[in-house]
C-alpha cells in the first residue's frame, strides 16, 4: 500500500490548491499515526523509567529527612522485595509497550512503503477482533450465569427453564449444555419432592433411601435437589457409603477417613444413586460443627457438579497410536506427551475438576497460600493414583506393544500424569482465586468454570475479569 | 491531484488504526496508573520507616544531651 501524496507538505498542498479536507486527513493520519505511535511507546517507557530505578526517590526521602545511605541501607534491605516486583511490572509494561507501538523504525516511516505499519494494522486488528469475540463471548457467559445462580440458589425448575429462555439464545451451544443441566436438576427436584411427600419421618426416609434401619440416631436436612442424612453409628455411615453390612480392617481403617460421601451403591434408588443423596458422619473424627460444615458443604458441591458432568469439553487434538508409530524417533515424544495429554483429559474434566471445585467450595480461605498447597497437593498426590492410576496402566501396555523404550514411557508418564497434573491443578485454582478477588462470589467463580475443560480454567479468568464490566449489575 | 478510492480506503484504514492505537495506550496507561499508585505507596511507605528512623536517632542523641 503507497500513500501517493505522503512527501506533500501540508503547505505545498495549499499552493496547488488541493485544500481538500480529504488529502489533508491522508497526509495527517499518516503522520499523526506513526507519532502516536512513538509517542505511546516513549510515554510508557518514560515513565517506567523512574520505577525501575528507586534509589534516586529514596535518596530524595533520605536527604529531605536527614538521614545518609548508610543509615537506611537497613529499610532498603526490608523494602528490597517490595521495590523489586515493581521493577519487574515497570519492565514487563515496558516490554508490553514496544511490542505494541516499537514496531515503527523512523526509516520506515518516512518512506512511504508500509511494510511494517501494515503488519503492525493486521496484528492490531486481529487483537481488536480477538478482544471484541472475548468481549461478546464474556457477555453471554455473564448471562448464563444469571441461569447458574438460579440453580445454585435452588430456584424451582421452572424458573430456572424460564431464565434460560430468557438468557441464552437459542441454538447456541450453551443452550443446549444448560437444557440438559435444567433437565437433571428438574430430575432431581422431583425426586427430592416425590420422596419428601411420601415419607414424613426421618427413620422411614433413611430406611428407603439407603435400604436399611439406621441403627443409631440420624438427622435429616434437604435442598432443592439433594437430601442428607448426617449419622450418629459408625456402621450405619460405613453401610451407606460402602454398601455392604461387615467391612475388612483395611476398608474400616479408609472409612473412618471419611467424612462424608454422595451415596452410590446399589441399595439406593436409581433417582437418588450418585447424583442426590450425601451421608455425613458425626462419629468418625469426632467432628466439630464447623468440620461437619465444611464436609456437607463439599458433598453438596459434588452434587452440583454431578449436574455438569459431561458438560466440560476439552478441545484437545487426538494423536493416535498409528501417529506415534510412523513418527520420527525425535518427535516420538513429542507425539507420546500429547497423547498423554488427550488421555488424561476425560480424567481431569470429570474427576478431577469434580473433586477440586467441591474442596474449594468447601474450605475457608482465611490462610489462602497455606490452603493453595493444601488443596494442589492433596488432590495431585492423593487423587493422582486413582483418576489416572488405570489409563496409566493401560497405556504403558500400549507403548510397549509398540515397542516405544520404557525409559521415554516412564518420563512421558512423569512429565503428563505427574509435572504437568501439578501445573494444571495449580493454574485452575488459581483461576478461581482470581475471580473470587475480583469480586464474584465463591459460587459464581466455581459456575464461571462449570462449562470449561480443567486446563483452561485460569484463561477463562482471564477473559471474564477482563469484560466484568459487561456482568449485568 | 484527485483522491482515488485505494487512497480514500486507505485512510480510512489509518483511522481505524489509529484509533485502535489509542485503545491500547489507553489501557496500558490504566496499568501504568495502577503501578504508579503502588510505586508511591511504597514510597510512602519508604519514608514512614525512614522517619521512625529519624526519630529513633534523635531520641538516641537526646538522651545523652
Amino acid at each position: 500500500m503507497k500513500f501517493e501524496n505522503f512527501n506533500n507538505t501540508k503547505e505545498n498542498k495549499k499552493k496547488e490548491g488541493v485544500g481538500q479536507l480529504g488529502v489533508f486527513e491522508q497526509q495527517e493520519t499518516k503522520q499523526s499515526l506513526s507519532g502516536i505511535l512513538k509517542a505511546a511507546f516513549e510515554k510508557i517507557k518514560g515513565k517506567c523509567a523512574p520505577l525501575m530505578q528507586p534509589e534516586s526517590d529514596q535518596e530524595k526521602i533520605d536527604s529531605s529527612i536527614g538521614l545518609d545511605n548508610n543509615e537506611t541501607e537497613e529499610i532498603r534491605k526490608e523494602l528490597a522485595p517490595k521495590f523489586l516486583e515493581i521493577k519487574q511490572r515497570a519492565s514487563t509494561l515496558e516490554n508490553i509497550a514496544e511490542e505494541k507501538f516499537g514496531l515503527v523504525s523512523s526509516s520506515e516511516d518516512s518512506v512511504g512503503e508500509t511494510g511494517s505499519l501494515e503488519k503492525l494494522r493486521v496484528r492490531m486488528q486481529y487483537e481488536k477482533d480477538e478482544r471484541e469475540k472475548n468481549e461478546r463471548w464474556a457477555e453471554q457467559r455473564f448471562k448464563t450465569l444469571n441461569v447458574q445462580d438460579k440453580v445454585t440458589e435452588g430456584a424451582t425448575p421452572e424458573e430456572i427453564e424460564e431464565a434460560i429462555k430468557q438468557n441464552i439464545p437459542e441454538f447456541s451451544p450453551q443452550r443446549k449444555r444448560m437444557e440438559r443441566v435444567s433437565e437433571k436438576y428438574k430430575k432431581s427436584s422431583e425426586a427430592v419432592k416425590k420422596h419428601l411427600d411420601k415419607y414424613s419421618s426421618t427413620e422411614e426416609s433413611f430406611e428407603a433411601l439407603c435400604g436399611f434401619k439406621a441403627n443409631g440416631k440420624v438427622e435429616m436436612r434437604h435442598g432443592a435437589s439433594d437430601i442428607t442424612f448426617v449419622v450418629e453409628d459408625e456402621n450405619d455411615f460405613s453401610r451407606v457409603v460402602r454398601g455392604k453390612e461387615s467391612l475388612s480392617e483395611r476398608e474400616l481403617i479408609e472409612i473412618s477417613w471419611i467424612g462424608g460421601a454422595v451415596a452410590t451403591n446399589k441399595d439406593v434408588p436409581e433417582e437418588f444413586r450418585g447424583a442426590g443423596l450425601i451421608v455425613l458422619s458425626r462419629d468418625g473424627m469426632e467432628k466439630t460443627r464447623e468440620q461437619l460444615g465444611d464436609i456437607e458443604t463439599h458433598e453438596r458441591q459434588h452434587v452440583t457438579n454431578g449436574l455438569y458432568d459431561g458438560e466440560k469439553r476439552g478441545a484437545l487434538k487426538y494423536v493416535s497410536i498409528e501417529e506415534i508409530k510412523k513418527a520420527p524417533e525425535n518427535e516420538k515424544r513429542e507425539k507420546i506427551l500429547s497423547y498423554f495429554l488427550y488421555k488424561r483429559q476425560y480424567a481431569d474434566n470429570n474427576k478431577m475438576s469434580d473433586e477440586l471445585l467441591a474442596h474449594y467450595k468447601g474450605l475457608d480461605f482465611a490462610n489462602e497460600d497455606e490452603v493453595h498447597k493444601k488443596i494442589t497437593a492433596n488432590l495431585v498426590i492423593s487423587y493422582r493414583e486413582k483418576f489416572y492410576g488405570p489409563t496409566v496402566e493401560a497405556e504403558r501396555r500400549v507403548l510397549e506393544r509398540l515397542g516405544i523404550e520404557k525409559s521415554l514411557v516412564e518420563e512421558c508418564v512423569a512429565e503428563i500424569f505427574r509435572d504437568d497434573s501439578w501445573r494444571t491443578t495449580r493454574d485452575a485454582l488459581e483461576g478461581l482465586r482470581k475471580l473470587e478477588r475480583s469480586g464474584f462470589s465463591k459460587d459464581q467463580a466455581i459456575n464461571l468454570v462449570q462449562l470449561e475443560p480443567l486446563s483452561e480454567w485460569g484463561n477463562v479468568a482471564d477473559k471474564l475479569i477482563e469484560h466484568k464490566d459487561k456482568k449485568p449489575a | 491531484m484527485k483522491m482515488d478510492d485505494e487512497s480514500i480506503k486507505q485512510n480510512k484504514e489509518n483511522l481505524i488504526l489509529e484509533n485502535v492505537v489509542r485503545e491500547e495506550e489507553f489501557g496500558l496507561n490504566d496499568e501504568l496508573a495502577e503501578l504508579q499508585a503502588d510505586y508511591e505507596k511504597l514510597l510512602l511507605e519508604y519514608r514512614t520507616k525512614v522517619e521512625e528512623k529519624k526519630i529513633e536517632k534523635l531520641r538516641g542523641q537526646l538522651k545523652h544531651i
